[in-house]
Order: C-alpha cells, then sequence, then structure tokens
C-alpha cells in the first residue's frame, strides 16, 4: 500500500578493485541500502527488486559487457533471469576486465524498479474494470497516457570520477505520490461510446526506469619503481611512483651491501612522496661504510578519497655499478715545498748518497745550507725543490734514515727519523708516486698504508676496501654533487693511524700544486663524503 | 687568498687589534667564506674547569688554518689569549697577563699553523696544542712566569689529562718505529727525554723522537732509556685504534692497541712523585725511581674474545680500528665494546667489561 514518500533508492556507477589484485571491476547498482548507513530503507519492502545494466566504454578498444546484464542498450528491463544485477534490496551488474595503464574507462549504466502487483481488486483507474495494478508506494513512476509521448524524460548523471552515486528523489522521474498504476489503460477513447480508441489500449510493464549514470577512471597502477642510481655516489637516486593523481605516501628505501666485517642494510626513509619522478637525497651520515649491490624498498601510497596507506613493494633493483661508499673522509694536502717560497734563515741540513764498494753500501754524507722553513717542510711532505732546483727526498722515505740502512753512519747533528725534525736528504730525479706514475697536482691522492719493517701495506680505509692505484674517488662536501674527482697515485703511512682522522671515517693525503713551506698556506681539503665513481 | 683579500685581511686585523677586540670569534675573516667554507665550520666551544673558562677548537673539527677560532684560558691567575696574526705569515703570540696586571708576549714556533687549544697546568705552565699539517701535531709548553717557551716538539694527536699534567701520545715517523709517550709536565724537557740517537753520545740533543717516557711497548723491567732497551720494540708492528681514555682524576689512562693482529687495552697507571718528594728532585739527579715512572698493565683480547683475523663478507679481515667501537671507564673496570666479522649477516658486537685486576704487567 502507498506510504509517505521519500527518496529512498541510490542508484550508483564506479569501478572497484577485484580481489585477484589484477582486474578491475566497472560496477552498476540500483538499491535500497543506505551506502552511507549500510541499512535498507523503506523501499526495500516497497518494490520487488531494483535492477541496473551497465558496459564499459574504454578510450581505446571495443566495449565491455557482463553476462550480469547484457543488454547492449545497458537496459535492466532486460537483464537474464537470476542475474545479481536484479534483486532485492540492491541489483548490481559486475563487469570484470584487465585495465591497461593509460587508458580510460567509462561505465554508462541505466537504473530500475520493479513494481509488485497489488492485490486484486485493488482500483486504479484502470481501462479494464477487472484489470490489476501495480504498487508504487514512493511515487516513482509518472506518466500521462493523453501526450504524444507519455513517458517523461530519464534524466542522465555524467561524472568524471570513478564512483558517481546519486540519491534519487522520486520528482525525478514520479510524482512523490503513492499510487497504483494501472497495467491496461487507454491512450485515446472514443468520444461516442467511450470505448478505446481501437489500437490505443496501453499495456504497462511492472517495470520503471530511474536514470542513467557515468562514473570514469584511468588506471594509473600503483608502484615505486628505482629507475636511475647513476650518481649515487653523490647520495642521489630516483624513483618513479605511479599512482592516481593525488596520491601521497612515505616511502622506505632498503639497500644492501656488504664490508669488511658484515652486511649492512641502509633504510632511508622519504615522508610524504607524491606521484611521478622522484629525485632522493640519501642522508649521508645514516650511510654505512659497504659495497652497495641491491636495493628494495616500499611505498605506503594513500590514495585520493582513502584513509588507508595501500604498501606496494619496491622490486628488487640491482645497481648497475656498485656503490662503494667510504662514509666522511678527511683530507689533508701534501705539497712539493720550493725553497725560494720559504722564509727564514739557514741551517744545517745533509744530502745523502750511498757508493757500493767491495759488495758494502756506504752512506756518504754532505753537509750543505738550507733554508730552515724548507728543511721542516720537505722532510714533513717527503720532497722538496731546493734553490738549485735539486729534488730532495726525506732520507727515511727512501730507506736511507738513520735507523735504516745507514744507521751508525750518521754524522753529528745529522737526523734520519723524527716526525718533523729531520734534516738528511736524498737528491732523486722525479717526484713520483708509489705507484710509480709522476704525480699530478691537485689530482693524485695518497692512500693510507701502516708502515711494516721496508714495507707499507695499504690498511682498509673505514672497513670497506683498500684502494688500488689508479683508483678514482669521488668527493662530495655533503651538497650532493661532485666537488672533486681525484685519483691514488701514492701511499700516505702517517693516514692509517685513527688520531689522524679528526673524527672522519679514515684520512687521505692530497696532493697539492701549492708550493709553499707551511700547512698554513697549503691548508687542507677538508671533509667530503667519498665513494668510487657510479657513472 | 687572492692580493686584494689579504689586503683586507691586514685592515681588518689592524682594526681588531685597536679595539682590543680579543672577544672576537674568529681571528681570521680575511675572505668571504665559501660554500665549502660555510659546509665545513671549524667550530669552537667554552668549557669550564674551577674558575677557568676555557675556549678552544672542537675536537675533531679538522684543520682550516685560514679560519684560526679565538683560543684561550682565563682563570683567577692568568688570562692567556691567542693574539690575531699581525701578518697572514707571522707566527702566532700568546698574550700572558697574570693576576696582578703584568702582561707577557709569547711568540710562537712559526710552524704552529692552527691553535687548537692552551690549557694551564697546576704549575705555572701553559700547554699549547697546534696544527702543523693536518697530520703532525705540536706540542708548545710555555713557561706563565718566565713568559717563554721551554718546549716544543711534534707528535700525533696528544690527550691531556683532566689535570693538564700529562700528556699521552702516539710516538711515530711512521716509517721506523711507532710507541706510546708520556710527556709530565711537572718535569723539565731534559727528565721528560727518553732516549738518544746514536750519534749523539754526549746526550746533549732534546730530541722530537726520544721525549717523553716510553709507556708502550717497553719492558716491564726498564728502567734506562738506553738505545738498546728502545731498539728492541723496533720491529714490532703497532696502531692505536682506539680514543685515549683517562679516568676524572688523572690517575690512569686506557686505549686500545692492534699488534700482530691481536687488540689489547693498555692501561698505564701514571707516577705518584713520592720518591721525588722524600729525597728531593735534585738529590741524585736521577728521576727515573720506580715510582718517577708510569707502570703498563695490558689485557689482550685472545681465544674467544679475539675479534681480528674473523672471516668477513669480503674475506679475511684484519685488525684495525674498525674492531674497536668504543671504551670507557666503569669504576674500576674498562667496558669496551668491540667488532667481529660476519660473513653471513651484521657485524658480530661483543660488549665486554675488563676489571683492572685482569690487566697484568709488561713482560719483562
Amino acid at each position: 500500500m502507498p506510504e509517505t514518500a521519500n527518496a529512498q533508492i541510490w542508484i550508483t556507477s564506479g569501478f572497484k578493485a577485484a580481489s585477484d589484485g589484477v582486474s578491475e571491476i566497472a560496477y552498476c547498482s540500483t538499491s535500497a541500502i543506505n551506502p552511507a548507513t549500510g541499512q535498507a530503507s523503506p523501499a526495500a519492502a516497497d518494490y520487488e527488486d531494483f535492477a541496473s545494466a551497465c558496459s564499459v566504454t574504454p578510450s581505446t578498444g571495443a566495449v565491455i559487457f557482463s553476462a550480469e546484464c547484457p543488454s547492449p542498450s545497458n537496459s535492466p528491463y532486460r537483464n537474464p533471469s537470476g542475474s545479481p544485477a536484479k534483486g532485492n534490496p540492491t541489483g548490481e551488474c559486475d563487469i570484470s576486465f584487465a585495465p591497461q595503464p593509460g587508458v580510460t574507462y567509462t561505465v554508462n549504466s541505466e537504473h530500475g524498479i520493479w513494481f509488485y502487483l497489488d492485490p486484486a481488486g485493488t482500483q486504479c483507474g484502470q481501462y479494464i474494470p477487472d484489470g490489476v495494478c501495480f504498487s508504487d508506494p514512493l511515487g516513482y513512476y509518472s506518466a500521462n497516457p493523453f501526450a504524444a509521448d507519455p513517458w517523461p524524460i530519464m534524466p542522465t548523471y555524467s561524472s568524471t570520477q570513478p564512483l558517481f552515486t546519486l540519491d534519487e528523489p522520486c520528482s525525478t522521474m514520479g510524482n512523490c505520490t503513492p499510487q497504483g498504476i494501472p497495467v491496461y489503460y487507454c491512450a485515446e477513447k472514443s468520444t461516442i461510446f467511450d470505448l478505446c480508441q481501437s489500437g490505443y489500449v496501453v499495456f504497462e510493464v511492472p517495470f520503471w526506469f530511474l536514470a542513467k549514470t557515468s562514473a570514469q577512471w584511468t588506471y594509473s597502477p600503483v608502484s615505486a619503481i628505482i629507475t636511475d642510481t647513476s650518481d649515487i655516489m653523490n647520495g642521489n637516486a630516483t624513483v618513479n611512483l605511479s599512482a592516481p593523481g593525488g596520491t601521497t605516501g612515505d616511502l622506505t628505501l632498503s639497500f644492501t651491501g656488504t664490508n669488511t666485517n658484515g652486511i649492512e642494510i641502509y633504510v632511508p626513509l622519504f615522508s610524504e612522496l607524491s606521484t611521478g619522478s622522484q629525485n632522493l637525497e640519501l642522508p649521508f651520515d645514516g650511510v654505512p661504510p659497504a659495497v652497495y649491490t641491491i636495493a628494495d624498498g616500499s611505498w605506503d601510497a594513500v590514495l585520493p578519497g582513502t584513509s588507508t596507506a595501500q604498501t606496494v613493494n619496491v622490486p628488487d633493483y640491482t645497481l648497475p655499478t656498485p656503490w662503494t661508499y667510504f662514509r666522511k673522509i678527511f683530507y689533508t694536502q701534501y705539497n712539493v715545498p720550493h725553497e725560494s717560497a720559504c722564509s727564514g734563515g739557514d741551517k744545517d741540513a745533509w744530502i745523502v748518497s750511498t757508493s757500493v764498494a767491495n759488495g758494502k753500501t756506504t752512506c756518504n754524507f754532505m753537509k750543505t745550507k738550507l733554508n730552515s722553513q724548507f728543511v721542516a717542510a720537505t722532510w714533513m711532505n717527503g720532497t722538496g725543490v731546493d734553490l738549485d732546483g735539486d729534488t730532495l727526498k726525506n732520507a727515511a722515505a727512501v730507506n736511507l734514515g738513520d735507523m735504516q740502512s745507514c744507521v751508525g753512519q750518521y754524522p753529528h747533528d745529522a737526523i734520519g727519523h723524527s716526525k718533523a725534525e729531520g734534516n738528511t736528504f736524498e737528491i732523486v730525479n722525479a717526484v713520483t708516486g708509489s705507484c710509480n706514475t709522476t704525480l699530478i697536482a691537485d689530482q693524485s691522492l695518497a692512500r693510507p698504508c701502516k708502515q711494516v719493517g721496508k714495507q707499507c701495506p695499504v690498511t682498509v680505509l673505514s672497513g670497506v676496501q683498500a684502494l688500488s692505484c689508479g683508483d678514482q674517488l669521488n668527493l662530495d662536501l655533503g651538497n650532493y654533487a661532485t666537488a672533486y674527482t681525484r685519483s691514488v697515485d701514492d701511499l700516505c703511512p702517517a693516514c692509517s693511524d685513527s688520531s689522524t682522522f679528526h673524527g672522519a671515517d679514515g684520512h687521505i693525503d692530497a696532493f697539492s700544486s701549492n708550493t709553499s713551506c707551511t700547512g698554513r698556506a697549503v691548508k687542507s681539503l677538508g671533509f667530503f663524503y667519498t665513494s668510487y665513481p657510479t657513472n | 687568498m687572492n692580493s686584494q683579500a689579504r689586503f683586507f685581511a691586514h685592515k681588518m686585523i689592524g682594526k681588531m687589534i685597536g679595539l682590543g677586540a680579543f672577544s672576537l670569534q674568529m681571528l681570521l675573516i680575511a675572505a668571504p667564506l665559501t660554500a665549502q667554507d660555510r659546509s665545513q665550520p671549524i667550530n669552537s666551544e667554552i668549557r669550564h674547569t674551577g674558575t677557568a673558562e676555557i675556549r678552544s677548537v672542537t675536537k675533531d673539527s679538522g684543520f682550516f688554518p685560514d679560519r684560526q677560532p679565538v683560543v684561550y684560558w682565563h682563570d683567577e691567575d692568568w688570562k692567556i689569549d691567542l693574539l690575531p696574526l699581525s701578518t697572514p705569515d707571522a707566527a702566532y703570540e700568546l698574550s700572558i697577563t697574570s693576576s696582578d696586571g703584568k702582561m707577557r708576549i709569547v711568540k710562537l714556533p712559526e710552524d704552529y699553523s692552527q691553535i687548537n687549544s692552551i690549557s694551564k697546568t697546576t704549575n705555572d705552565k701553559a700547554i699549547v696544542i697546534a696544527d702543523i699539517n693536518g697530520k703532525i701535531t705540536a706540542f708548545g709548553l710555555v713557561d706563565l712566569i718566565a713568559g717563554k717557551l721551554i718546549d716544543n716538539f711534534a707528535m700525533s694527536p696528544p690527550s691531556v689529562s683532566p689535570n693538564q699534567r700529562f700528556i699521552l701520545y702516539v710516538n711515530t715517523d711512521y716509517y721506523d718505529y711507532y710507541n706510546y709517550r708520556l710527556y709530565d709536565t711537572s718535569k723539565t724537557p731534559k727528565e721528560n727525554t727518553c732516549g738518544y740517537r746514536l750519534n749523539d753520545p754526549e746526550h746533549k740533543a732534546l730530541d722530537e723522537s726520544y721525549r717523553g717516557i716510553q709507556v708502550y711497548p717497553r719492558k716491564g723491567d726498564q728502567v734506562s732509556c738506553s738505545d738498546e732497551a728502545l731498539k728492541a720494540f723496533e720491529d714490532e708492528n703497532h696502531n692505536l685504534v682506539s680514543n685515549v681514555i683517562w679516568t676524572s682524576d688523572s690517575s690512569k689512562v686506557v686505549f686500545a692497541d692492534v699488534k700482530s693482529g691481536v687488540v689489547s687495552l693498555i692501561l698505564v697507571i701514571m707516577p705518584h712523585d713520592d720518591h721525588d718528594k722524600d729525597h728531593g728532585r735534585d738529590k741524585d739527579g736521577n728521576h727515573n725511581g720506580d715510582h718517577d715512572r708510569p707502570r703498563t698493565l695490558i689485557y689482550s683480547f685472545v681465544g674467544t674474545e679475539n675479534v681480528c683475523g674473523a672471516v668477513g663478507p669480503l674475506g679475511p679481515t684484519g685488525c684495525d680500528n674498525n674492531n674497536v667501537k668504543s671504551i670507557a671507564w666503569n669504576g674500576d673496570s674498562v667496558n669496551v665494546t668491540l667488532v667481529q666479522a660476519n660473513p653471513t649477516g651484521p657485524a658480530i658486537v661483543k660488549s665486554l667489561t675488563i676489571p683492572i685486576a685482569k690487566f697484568v704487567p709488561l713482560a719483562k
């Protein structure tokens, strides 16, 4: 029986993820369930069934139908018997399909309701006295049998969003008056006998259209992929984040590497990243020194209109070139001081040379005068050029020190072992590093080694690995850019002593073009985050 | 520094001296800081000990001599300030002002490129720690009353005891010898000399490499400073692999050393000077009696405690500073955290507590 009319039927077009995690489901529904509360409205009892029919039109490709609602014109009236597209309190048609990235899908839907028959004998103005009536308690139906087109225009609601739901009012297609609807009525009566004009008896079906709706969805798969680590030596990595526009989320990367002591895993976190190609700067100070070869991670993507993050894994990524990272290294500088650049007075110094007679090596000493500042600078740096243009070498560095092969032969006041007070030198032909290559100013580096007897084995830098001759190093101040690229050409016996690290993770001596005699003028390069180049 | 910047520096320094501006944060504000300078600040810090206010370069700030920060020691008896350079190439000077207002200027050696700290001993001397070139540190001892430098030599970065009396440092030329020495500022430079060069038979030279008392390696019963005694350890391959940690009362110091692939804790107990007090320092000219010398004890991490030489992911490992994570005093024990290689997972971290009673004297 008729009730108070209210809008209590919801029509929907939309898309939702399939349970297989791969497919997408386009759907249309007509329902007496209030989506906000999950509760059924009185319409569930007022109408026999709710029906929907829809199809999906992709931006490229053919229209997709569902067996649940196969009508080419999306007519829910033609839904097959037993289909979930016709039901109470909901009739929903699902169209499952495999989405293609970048393709826009439009679901086009029609919605309708099925009426109950009124009890026999119910009078509803029917043309045939003993005819029957359909029940429309909420007044969704209306018609003007005497108009040229007796039916009202069915509204169309189009949305570019992936979900469209409308609580359709009864006034849209009806008169909101509880009513019975005659199954037969006369569209045009005879003026003489009050009979229906031949051919104008209308037979009504117990179904009524409500509206057409549509919704749109573009497939933007949620993914996070590391795409570039060619500049990871400067802490830069690029990740491509794909998801519907407006998606944001925290990205966690995980770099796995090894150093001499074990496996290291570096896990930087980047907050609230949006979609697109993201250039990430890895916080240097948190990176354990190691050789990193692989990376993965996860992105907790929060899609628009959702509050729960969808976690997607970053696929395993093998760095094209392993990232050998030594952490922050302190770079002092050494040079070849020139006596002409020194100041102050002269002091005694000795030039040592060797001669062999009768199978016995003899150390020969020649006393000379050299600038006092030059003597100290040449001893501490290992090499210097005097006013005559001769290249002088620290005697202890060439095994001619007074605790080495010339032990017991040093003249009074000649010093052949000391940190800073040595005054005995050998004349050499050229400034070469331990790698037997000519040192290049402002380019060559001396790697740490630890003297053992006459040898100076290379020590492991930062617990990662020992540097080799010719190795290139990338020096970054911490601003994610290369400050210098330098090459390993020499050894530094003083650089393996942790007391010279200045709190850094290692120590390297850089060969400077400065010819000054004081450390104050030569200075240091400073602290640099150090890696092997990766591009 | 370009010539224009140098000129600016001169003008600035002249103005600073004219204003008596010792409170400036940096003594060489010559050129605008570059991006690299800004990214690598050389920090200084102020601390207080008793009545003293001390400003020094923060440890591990690096070597940036063109950005020398203000450094001083001020207490109720002495105000010791590092003066701004008169010219960029000049030697640094100390301004020393006693409580009665007398001021002296003491010139420091020319090779002192960056002055890191000034501290005052209990017997009116000042310890100056300076950097020569970022690798080699200089130690200077200034007689505050006489107003002159009385000792100066190069060393690896030293560790000064909390009471400013002792200085422990690595003595090495990185070619022929590597040992740990202790300098006692209560004694003269001559008294702080142990050993002489072969070509100095009259023992006249105050040689840098023989300054201080060798505390390790040495023989347990070693009393002489003869060349023979010291040369006995020339071939040993030592390396400092930790910070040097003092007790708060300066009576003991501990550090980690590696020799032949074994990590050891080296404990040095400071001398008491009882001998000198009882018998007079100058009576027999020998200040190397039993009580005048530091005592050295050792604890080696061997057997199950050995963390060196294990196989890591990259192959067999050595033994270096990466095997010693930290050392700290814990009453009469030493807490140490060691790191051992693990070929299949994260490094193995071992935390151990070693009571002093477990340390043993050095072998005789």
